[in-house]
């Protein structure tokens, strides 16, 4: 990954078949995996080892796993997959043909738009690993941390209220094409009681 | 004109043929009606053949009660009026910001209204009509009239306001006028419960049997959950022939098997009696032990081990539970071994955890007429009214009906002296809840030699009463923040003149006429009332008012409705509401003077908000 010091890189390739056998992945789900992902390399180590830097309280190190993909329109829950079976901290950098987009699991698989290769590089900012490793997220998820929360809660409120607006556009949709004015009206209520929820979150 | 408002109640014919229709699609074809039109209308020989040997026709004998005119009182029921509800903000309170209700008129015609915005929505209705004790007054609804006269009658009442007649035993139509009145009522009614709703109808030993035919015809004898008996007064007195009359019987029916009762707490009186007080052993507030023992052989289940008391007493029995639970009731300090440590070991139940028990069918305890009366009496030092519920017996109905996490409605539309809105109030003040009452209530008169009465007629006491009972919270429940207001309605002709409803019986002569198909006398809030009938729009929905380009745009219920009822609208006032895509705007019919710009309203819609349904008047 641009922007991380010379003496964190590597070139390690992870086979598939070493990710199937270790965990006993099933035709079908190999199948599935194999459809979003051709290879899988680690490419950055970031540890106290690699590079000056002072651990912090929850991470010590962590790993830039590059992954190529045959769909840009891949299924998230194959990246999910990997941060389940391998118990590390990472940055997935995801390529397909010339552009990449960067993704990590908080929760939630959080990701970056499609960029080109020569875009501006991510900022590694803060002295401990702790925050690195933050700053690293909130760019990636482009995460407007409100003074009151935290990261994660922030990512929290995000997703939820990524949900509302979800509700109140389909809500919306069917409102809209409704005849009946009883039941638009019963859905409107519905949209402004959301609208509400998400004035409050 | 296909996006021209109906501006007339709901006609329940059309609905019934709807439901048929769901159900038989075939039964439904086309017809004229008398004038030529054309209709949907049923084919009576399919729908027969359809059922085949299920139908009853003619002489053939069959179970029902009947009674004269029962035929018109279903007419009544079904047919649509061409009235409106008019807002008058000088005698709410908090007109803006209350989800309250209060609407004086009378009630076939209000609940007629509510039909459209209102069905299936009210979580509890109770009502308290006339008993027919042979003193009571009754609606003079008038089923001699055609349906047309009917929708278009205005002026019902008699000389002194009043549309009432008193009904003696000596009316030959003693039963029959009662039945007719309540019935059409109570048939409307059912349409605006949700299916999880109830009913409860305060009535006496005059037509309680009666009550109960016409309510088992209209909801199913099989909501039918219960006739309660209520003491209305502890003392006795030689008031009747041969017996004191102490009760009187409140029916429940439920809309549907979903209606389910909620468990009562425990009475303060019923925890006295059967808990013991709390101890050293078990502080937790009042308790009670229950025995955790099997009897053998009767039911086959049960669990053996031996059990040692604090005092050192082996007790060998079949227990209830599994070792494993006893021991984990044990170290919760939730068994008790007697008074002397050695007793067979018992659960201790605590009254805080109880769920409560389901309520009876004998209400003795609940409160009588005295207190309804003498809390009258506290807000009016004079008793304007002569019987009145107490608070008390609607706050328990509230409390084994109404979901505390919901914000629920309560319709009471026999209303009197508003004892439901009282008890509405002091509930939500005290559960910190945000139920919502609509009340209605005919303006009867009130007599003239009550003595040192101020009121005109009853729904002045009604609201005055309301107004009273939030202002005594104030200060007792003062961090609380129920609902202190109502929005007061009141039913009148419709807001349209006749020409709006059949254009075609007026000559082009009549041009200006035509041009303002409003009454002079209507407000556009009056306009706004009727249009939300009509649209589905919970009465007490939020209205917001704004000047653009120096007209009055009325935003309702945040951009569901937006409407504006001045001349001469322009392009420039339709482009900034097509901005808001409100999904329905209405305006005035004479705004569109010409084709043209209509056709531009229409364009400025197109490009902002396609979906935007737009309606004149």
């Amino acid at each position: 990954m641009s922007g991380l010091p010379k003496s964190t890189m590597m070139k390690k390739q992870i086979p598939k078949s070493a990710i199937y056998k270790k965990y006993g992945m099933d035709s079908k789900a190999r199948e599935k995996f194999d459809n979003d992902i051709s290879r899988i390399y680690i490419v950055n180590e970031v540890s106290t080892r690699t590079m000056i830097i002072e651990r912090g309280l929850e991470i010590d190190s962590f790993f830039v796993v590059q992954i190529m993909l045959k769909n840009k329109k891949y299924d998230e829950s194959n990246i999910i997959k990997i941060t389940k079976l391998i118990n590390q901290n990472m940055i997935f950098e995801l390529r397909y043909e010339d552009k990449k987009s960067f993704a990590v699991y908080r929760g939630k698989l959080i990701t970056s738009d499609w960029r080109d290769d020569e875009s501006e590089p991510m900022k590694i900012q803060g002295l401990t690993l702790d925050e690195v490793w933050k700053q690293l997220i909130i760019q990636i998820g482009d995460i407007h941390v409100e003074p009151q929360n935290t990261l994660d809660e922030q990512i929290q409120v995000n997703d939820m209220k990524e949900k509302i607006l979800a509700n109140i556009k389909s809500l919306d949709r069917k409102a809209r094409s409704e005849r009946q004015p009883r039941k638009k009206f019963e859905m409107v209520e519905k949209i402004n009681e959301l609208k509400k929820e998400l004035g409050e979150l | 004109m296909d996006n021209k408002l109906k501006m007339q109640s709901v006609n329940n014919v059309d609905e019934n043929v709807k439901k048929i229709r769901e159900l038989f699609p075939n039964c439904v074809t086309e017809g004229k009606d008398e004038e030529g039109k054309s209709i949907q209308i049923v084919d009576f020989d399919m729908l027969k053949q359809e059922l085949s040997n299920y139908v009853v026709e003619g002489r053939e004998e069959r179970y029902q009660f009947n009674w004269p005119d029962k035929r018109n009182a279903i007419l009544a029921a079904n047919a649509p009026i061409n009235k409106t509800l008019r807002p008058i903000r000088g005698e709410s309170v908090q007109f803006e910001n209350t989800k309250n209700l209060y609407i004086e008129g009378d009630n076939l015609e209000v609940l007629k209204l509510l039909q459209e915005t209102y069905l299936g929505k009210i979580k509890m209705i109770y009502i308290d009509p006339p008993y027919n004790t042979g003193n009571d007054f009754l609606y003079e609804d008038d089923f001699k009239m055609t349906t047309e006269d009917f929708i278009n009658a205005n002026g019902q009442l008699d000389e002194d306001g009043n549309r009432l007649y008193q009904n003696t035993q000596r009316n030959g139509r003693y039963h029959t006028d009662w039945l007719n009145m309540i019935y059409p009522r109570i048939k409307l009614a059912a349409d605006l419960l949700r299916d999880d709703g109830f009913i409860f109808i305060s009535i006496d030993d005059n037509e309680v049997a009666n009550l109960r035919k016409i309510c088992d015809e209209i909801f199913g004898e099989t909501n039918f959950v219960s006739q309660i008996m209520w003491k209305r007064k502890k003392e006795r007195s030689n008031d009747s022939k041969n017996i004191s009359i102490q009760g009187e019987y409140i029916l429940i029916y439920g809309k549907s098997p979903l209606a389910i009762l909620n468990f009562e707490s425990l009475s303060s009186e019923y925890i006295k009696k059967s808990y013991k007080p709390a101890t050293k052993d078990f502080p937790n507030g009042e308790w009670r032990p229950v025995p955790i023992t099997v009897s053998k052989g009767l039911s086959g289940g049960g669990y053996e081990y031996k059990i040692v008391t604090p005092g050192g007493k082996v007790h060998n029995r079949l227990w209830a539970y599994p070792q494993k639970s006893y021991e984990k009731l044990l170290k919760e300090g939730r068994i008790y071994f007697g008074k002397d440590g050695n007793g067979v070991p018992q659960r201790v139940m605590y009254a805080a955890d109880s769920k409560g028990q389901s309520t009876t069918n004998y209400w003795d305890d609940v409160a009588t007429n005295k207190e309804g009366k003498k809390e009258v009496l506290e807000l009016f030092d004079d008793a304007v009214f002569d019987t009145v519920k107490p608070t008390k017996l609607i706050e328990k109905i509230i409390d084994i009906t109404i979901d505390n996490n919901e914000s629920e409605f309560i319709l009471d539309f026999f209303s009197g002296s508003a004892t439901t809105a009282d008890a509405v109030i002091r509930y939500n003040a005290r559960n910190k809840t945000n139920h919502r009452f609509i009340l209605v209530q005919l303006p009867e008169k009130v007599d003239g030699k009550k003595k040192g009465s101020s009121f005109d007629t009853i729904c002045d006491i009604g609201k005055e009463r309301i107004k009273r009972a939030i202002t005594r919270l104030d200060g007792k429940y003062d961090s609380l923040n129920f609902d202190r207001g109502f929005r007061v309605l009141k039913i009148d002709g419709t807001n349209m003149k006749e020409v709006y409803y059949n254009p075609n019986q007026y000559e082009q002569t009549l041009f200006n006429d035509v041009l303002d198909n409003i009454k002079s006398d209507r407000t556009s809030e009056d306009l706004l009332f009727q249009v939300m009938l009509e649209l589905g729009v919970l009465l007490s929905s939020k209205i917001e008012e704004e000047i653009v380009e120096g007209k009055k745009v009325f935003n309702v219920a945040a951009g569901y409705l937006m409407a504006c009822f001045d001349k001469d609208v322009s392009e420039k006032t339709i482009e900034a509401v097509a901005k808001k895509k409100p999904y329905y705007f209405v305006m005035r019919d004479f705004s569109l003077a010409n084709d043209n710009v209509a056709t531009n309203f229409n364009q400025i819609f197109q490009m902002y908000s396609p979906d935007t349904i737009r309606k004149v008047l």
